[in-house]
């Protein structure tokens, strides 16, 4: 019988989007390699900007906003494996679902800043949380 | 940070319950400080910050640490706000109504306890997700479908208590619920229906048991902590067809329910179909502004475009056949049939739809109890993520749909928002679910969004229209709309309060619901 690993999300959660709006030079200098680069594949914006950091990372498409497919598709496995350097140009639905599923597995670090009406820019540094056995009865 | 505390609790003696909490759980599980923040609601409604804030949490493990917590806290008088997973954002997330109490989050109790094919059920802990369900039925290969709503994230016992609902043959998820284990305010841990009954092998089988059937009273209430539930799941069925028919007036969707009525009273529509709306399809995959940058609703002209280029009507019926092809064939040329009297209609099978993404291509998933976060996609419609559900329910008429339709589209957009609604349909009722999307970020429109929906509250009660669930912002109000008899409902609720739970520590305010010593307006 097993358990599975506790949920609990992190510390910077729920509230960015109102408190914490860094400069999107901010978020992005300094920033060398990342796991993943996520965008949406509907904006130009998004496009060019992912565009910026395909030497260095894994680009991931992202279709219709949806997180659903990459989520099932590997990323939920990965975020409790391994510490992650995310950063993303998506829409809203897109980051408030990955900090919620994320954060059962992961503490996390969350930057946030909008970059226009659909879309906001952001980085996420996780760290696995130690994993317990999941239970089953 | 400095946490609010509940009216009456020192600082001194909350302390001294969460350190008896931490001796029940282990001090891993107990949370204060930042890690509270997670308990927060997402998409808070009020501009004021110390409302709906919990001052800690505590996570158990098992019915027996719940049966500790809830000693201590009636010993101390400490209010408990108990979340199965948390995931409720439409109606508050995790946050309590009344700040600083701790929330009692069962989301480590998450036992799958019993999967049974043969008789088509799961007994399940507050923390399984659909998620974790679908994936163990899955791996297990096991010939069985959930039912799943929109978020796949959520509690499926969570789901149920709260009367939520999904989209296959099993979407009312409260009448698919059967047997419970609940820990009472004083600790006593009973098991409702056959589950009473020492060495009985019915406890899932079976809903009443003996006597008064009592599992609807820890449904939308605070008279105690389901630790388990059965719930029914649906066996795989032979054949499975998911359609799509559109309609291009906002005014058919009074033709449209008096078409469903007979054909869902008679089970040849077999599901809890949905009549969605254009701007809740089309927010799915879309942002408002890749088809207008005005202010205010979208124009006619705007949502002519959005039906052209997405193939979707004004209003959009999504549904599913489920058997064996002769049964299914039968039953499609009988909707059909019904529905080809209204101009303009359009009919869809998956293999009809070449864009992606495609609203049916989604639901088609949803319908067979695929656990997904697709829905989401509607927070991006406007750009600030808030969102809100409005939900009165009517009769299956066409009458009453299109009353409530105009009652609702009409303030709604008089307030500057889309019309963005469904009405999901029961036997012989519709859920109109309006999700009113708006700006977070803005603190004037949060104000707006607050006027309206006690504006749709009040309207809506005017015309005997209730709602079946909401956000904990308005659970007062909401229940004060059920007044029949001089609140005779909501004194009843008061008396099984005061007699299951009298020193007041479960979820205190949940549904309208106070104990003794809060009530009559003293409540935060």
């Amino acid at each position: 019988m097993k358990r599975r690993s506790f949920i609990h999300a992190a510390t910077a959660f729920l509230i960015l989007p109102t408190v914490l709006k860094p400069s999107v030079s901010a978020l992005t200098s300094g920033l060398r390699n990342r796991d993943y680069v996520f965008f949406d594949e509907r904006f130009l914006k998004a496009r060019h900007i992912a565009a910026a950091w395909a030497d260095s990372s894994r680009l991931l498409g992202v279709q219709g906003g949806d997180i659903t497919p990459l989520w099932s598709n590997g990323l939920d496995r990965t975020t409790r494996n391994q510490p992650l350097n995310l950063l993303g140009v998506t829409t809203e639905s897109f980051h408030f679902c990955l900090r919620i599923l994320v954060g059962e597995h992961a503490d996390f670090d969350l930057q946030l800043a909008r970059l226009d009406r659909n879309l906001f820019l952001w980085t996420m540094c996780t760290t696995p949380k130690a994993t317990a056995e999941r239970r089953h009865g | 940070m400095a946490e609010p505390l509940p009216r009456g609790v020192t600082a001194e003696r909350m302390a001294d319950a969460l350190g008896r909490f931490r001796k029940i759980v282990g001090g891993d599980w107990v949370f204060s400080g930042e890690k509270v923040v997670s308990y927060y609601d997402p998409y808070t409604i009020p501009n004021d910050p110390e409302r709906y804030k919990a001052h800690a949490a505590v996570a158990p493990a098992s019915t027996e640490q719940v049966q500790g917590i809830v000693k201590v806290a009636n010993e101390l008088r400490v209010p408990l706000w108990t979340v199965s997973r948390g995931k409720n954002f439409a109606y508050g997330g995790a946050a309590p109504v009344v700040s600083g109490s701790i929330v009692l989050d069962l989301s480590r109790m998450n036992r799958i306890v019993e999967v049974n094919e043969k008789f088509g059920y799961a007994l399940v802990e507050p923390g399984v997700s659909y998620f974790d369900l679908y994936k163990d039925i899955k791996e297990r290969g096991l010939k069985l479908w959930l039912d799943v709503p929109d978020p796949g994230w959520g509690s499926i016992v969570g789901n149920a208590l709260d009367h939520g609902v999904g989209y296959t043959p099993y979407g009312d998820h409260f009448m698919m619920q059967c047997g419970m284990e609940v820990v009472l305010a004083n600790g006593e841990v009973v098991r409702t229906g056959m589950g009473a009954m020492p060495g009985n092998n019915t406890w899932q089988l079976f809903k009443y048991g003996f006597g008064p059937y009592v599992d609807g009273i820890f449904s939308q209430s605070n008279f105690g902590v389901v630790t388990k539930m059965g719930i029914w799941l649906m066996p795989e069925p032979a054949g499975y067809r998911p359609y799509l028919i559109t309609f291009p007036r906002e005014e058919d969707i009074e033709q449209i329910v008096e078409i469903v009525r007979p054909l869902r009273l008679s089970n040849v529509i077999q599901n809890a179909a949905t009549i969605r709306s254009l701007v809740l399809d089309a927010a799915l995959f879309a942002t408002k502004s890749q088809y207008y940058s005005g202010e205010g609703p979208i124009p006619d002209s705007v949502a002519k475009k959005i039906m052209a280029d997405q193939e979707i009507g004004m209003w959009n019926f999504c549904g599913a056949l489920y058997g064996p092809p002769p049964v299914t064939d039968a039953l499609w040329t009988a909707i059909r049939d019904s529905f080809a009297a209204i101009p303009g209609v359009k009919f869809y099978f998956p293999q009809d739809r070449k864009r992606r993404p495609d609203i049916l291509i989604h639901r088609a998933d949803t319908m067979r109890g695929i656990p997904k976060l697709t829905e989401f996609g509607f927070l991006n419609w406007n750009g600030g993520g808030g969102h809100v559900g409005f939900s009165p329910v009517s009769p299956t008429t066409g009458k009453d749909a299109i009353k409530q339709f105009r009652m609702v589209s009409g303030r709604v957009r008089e307030y500057g928002f889309d019309y963005s609604g469904l009405m999901a349909i029961g036997f012989r009722e519709l859920h109109h679910v309006t999700v009113i999307a708006y700006d977070q970020t803005n603190p004037k429109e949060r104000e707006k969004l607050d006027r309206l929906f006690n504006l749709l509250v009040r309207e809506a009660a005017a015309e005997g229209y209730g709602e079946y669930r909401t956000h904990i912002h308005y659970m007062d109000t909401i229940a004060r709309t059920y007044s029949w008899n001089d609140n005779a409902l909501m004194k009843m609720h008061q008396t099984l309060k005061d007699a299951l739970d009298p020193n007041g520590i479960l979820s205190p305010g949940k549904s309208g619901i106070w104990p003794r010593h809060l009530r009559e307006g003293a409540k935060t």
